[in-house]
């Protein structure tokens, strides 16, 4: 074949399988100390390890939520963190059915001679981190990689490097036993519109698919982390209909039929928003040779964690809050969501100008 | 989008949607003045415009034999061709609910500095002419790449120049309201076994779905006509079920969902073989957005021709023979074929001849 086929080779495609069921998806919870101290700020929480660690466990042990999880992104601390009855995250996680997996990235930096545009890092010794990841338990990956559009971006520069390093990533995880997450994630941010971002999101996931064919990496051992194609931030909004039909068309011209499937981000989107945009693209009519889930972060977590607001007495509160975005998305991934799981909370716009992980 | 929607978009993608129906295919009739005289000597006629006339004749009023087609590829010459009763050939054709289409490539060159790799000429006025075949009832179009696998072959020179020639051919048909067929061809000429073959097509078909991307061709307007994934022509031969195993895999691995229709060439395989093949494949439990089709020549006209052998009272055996082949290459497309068809003579023979010129 022109893929590697190495010895985790069925495992991987196994895996890949798994996390793509119908009625499950991903929770990203892989936010860096940097990232996950914005949010606890924004509920006045202290950015300590403790506090971490009782968030996450208030995620991985609300009651039933994981019935609708494949997948949980962890943090490589939260890897190794455990329970306060002592059991480690990732068995708490394995008991249920729910896959384990790992950021690797190492953030983003500025391509010299572009307009702000960047690359990826996370190479450095990235096969011997995959071992020890995969020797803790996980088995999939995630790697972001970010473009934006503008009157001149993103670059064939931008594209090319991206995409290359999403390929080399790839590839040193299957090596390593480890599912990779594709994930170029297009910004929203600009006055463009619906069209626009569906042709950059086309042009960049083609790109991408050229790249992994280079560097041999295996399709059936993978999932895509595309962002949805809608109009830019500074553009009217849409009918989650149109978004469906602009974001399976350009995905239907790009993505070959052998990834199982694809798990979209949720960039600024409200939780309920996500999930509507989800359910319409399900509800389409047409040929999908991949299933269409999720792997959100800010649009299954927001309500939850306004709900905690780091106090013990609201954990089943916002354990509940999460068990209901959990439910809807998983709805949404059949096709069968029905609307009214959105508190207020559920319909605010999560979107920041800029954003950086 | 990042595809051009041209003025014929909706036209486009309802011809290539209406190809690939379930159960019809195609019959490559395009042999250019040349090949065509090698097919008669093979049978003693004479390659004079009267007898491609007549061959022609037979193999589209062939009684019943049209229903299983939804397209035929001419060569130019054909394209103004009449009955003997002076009916235009694609009148017949569309009259019998079959699309023409229309070869426009003129033939390979060789790439200078590589080992006899080449690449596809025709792109000088391939708008305008386009736009003539259009006007004379063309409704598709069809461009031949051809790569080779050998030591260093394909060459990263061979399959660009091809892809990038391939998508510019797509990008033209598809402003003039051709839907192109999109050919990379890589020759079964070889020792190599069917997992070199399987890395070589899945390196050049992403390739080519690239190059179709940077040149914004839309691909529900498309059709793929690939070569299926075999052993090589002096390797041995393997069942038809890992030949669809293999196919169909390289195939989900590099084709988007987008193209509506995938129709094989025959390549060297016996019209029993590709038959038996094609079946395979449809008869696979595992993803195929897309419809897998046959778009054959010589793998549908073999034993026609030895049955008419030039002769006027040989017509209706050989008309009786394309019908057979017809009918069969329907099944195959439905997974339902079998491999009960009266096999004419000549039916079962290789049609392979080392590094074949079209």
């Amino acid at each position: 074949m022109s893929a590697f086929v190495g010895k985790y080779a069925d495992e991987l495609i196994k895996n890949a399988k798994y996390i793509a069921t119908p009625g499950k998806g991903i929770l990203a919870a892989d936010e860096s100390t940097g990232t996950i101290g914005k949010r606890l700020s924004s509920i006045n929480v202290e950015n300590i390890e403790s506090n971490r660690q009782a968030l996450r466990e208030l995620l991985f042990t609300s009651p039933n939520a994981l019935t609708y999880l494949s997948g949980v992104i962890l943090f490589e601390e939260t890897l190794y963190q455990k329970t306060s009855d002592g059991k480690p995250f990732v068995e708490v996680l394995e008991e249920n059915n729910v896959i384990p997996g790992i950021k690797v990235d190492k953030g983003t930096v500025e391509i010299a001679g572009t307009n702000g545009e960047t690359t990826t890092q996370g190479f450095d010794s990235l096969g011997a981190r995959c071992q020890q990841y995969y020797k803790a338990g996980a088995r999939f990956a995630k790697w972001r990689s970010v473009l934006k559009i503008g009157p001149n971006e993103p670059s064939e520069l931008s594209i090319q490097q991206n995409a290359h390093g999403l390929a080399r990533y790839s590839i040193i995880c299957q090596e390593n036993g480890l599912v990779p997450i594709v994930e170029p994630e297009v910004l929203t941010d600009g006055p463009h519109d619906i069209q626009k971002c569906a042709a950059v999101t086309e042009t960049v996931i083609a790109a991408v698919y050229k790249a992994l064919n280079e560097h041999h990496v295996l399709l059936e051992g993978t999932l895509l982390k595309p962002n949805m194609a809608t109009p830019g931030s500074d553009s009217p909004k849409v009918a989650a209909e149109v978004i469906a039909q602009y974001t399976v068309t350009a995905l239907r011209r790009s993505v070959p039929p052998a990834v199982p499937g694809i798990v979209f981000l949720s960039g600024g989107q409200s939780e309920e928003e996500a999930t509507i945009n989800l359910d319409a693209m399900n509800k389409l009519d047409v040929l999908k040779p991949w299933t269409l889930s999720f792997s959100f972060g800010r649009a299954l977590q927001q309500s939850t964690l306004k709900t905690w607001a780091g106090k013990k007495e609201n954990v089943a509160k916002a354990q509940e809050a999460f068990l209901s975005r959990c439910k809807a998305n998983s709805e949404a991934t059949l096709g069968k969501y029905g609307g009214g799981s959105a508190g207020g909370l559920a319909s605010e716009s999560l979107f920041v100008k800029g954003y950086k992980y | 989008m990042s595809c051009f929607i041209s003025k014929y978009a909706d036209e486009l993608t309802k011809n290539a949607a209406y190809i690939g129906t379930p159960g019809k295919g195609i019959l490559a009739a395009d042999e250019s003045t040349g090949t065509i005289g090698k097919r008669l000597s093979s049978i003693n006629v004479e390659n004079v415009e009267e007898n491609r006339r007549a061959l022609r004749e037979l193999l589209f009023t062939a009684p019943g034999a049209l229903q299983y087609l939804s397209g035929v590829i001419l060569f130019e010459e054909t394209l103004y061709q009449k009955t003997a009763s002076g009916k235009l050939f694609v009148v017949v054709l569309k009259e019998g609910g079959v699309l023409p289409g229309i070869k426009v490539d003129k033939g390979t060159v060789e790439l200078n500095g590589t080992n006899g790799e080449t690449f596809t000429q025709g792109l000088d006025g391939l708008a305008q002419r386009c736009q003539k075949y259009y006007e004379a009832g063309a409704r598709f179009a069809k461009w031949r790449a051809v790569l080779k696998i050998g030591a260093n072959e394909p060459s990263e020179l061979a399959i660009q120049e091809n892809a990038n020639g391939l998508a510019m051919y797509a990008a033209i048909c598809q402003q003039c309201g051709l839907v192109p067929i999109v050919e990379p061809e890589i020759l079964v000429d070889g020792p190599h076994d069917i997992k070199k073959c399987a890395e070589v097509t899945e390196r050049v078909l992403a390739a080519c779905y690239k190059a179709l991307n940077d040149h914004h061709v839309m691909l529900e307007g498309t059709l793929l006509k690939p070569n299926m994934v075999t052993p090589g022509s002096d390797s041995p031969k393997v069942a038809p079920e890992v030949i669809a195993e293999y196919t169909v895999r390289a195939l989900q691995r590099t084709v988007p969902a987008a193209v509506p229709a995938i129709v094989f060439l025959s390549g060297g395989q016996s019209e029993e073989e590709a038959t038996l093949n094609l079946n395979a494949m449809n008869k696979l439990q595992t993803k195929k957005p897309w419809s897998l089709s046959f778009s054959f020549g010589r793998a549908l006209q073999q034993s026609t021709l030895k049955a008419w052998a030039g002769k006027e009272e040989n017509v209706k055996k050989a008309q009786d023979a394309l019908l057979v082949r017809c009918k069969a290459n329907s099944e195959a497309t439905l997974g339902t074929y079998k491999g009960d068809a009266k096999l004419g003579e000549g039916a079962a023979e290789s049609l392979h001849v080392k590094d074949y010129k079209y």
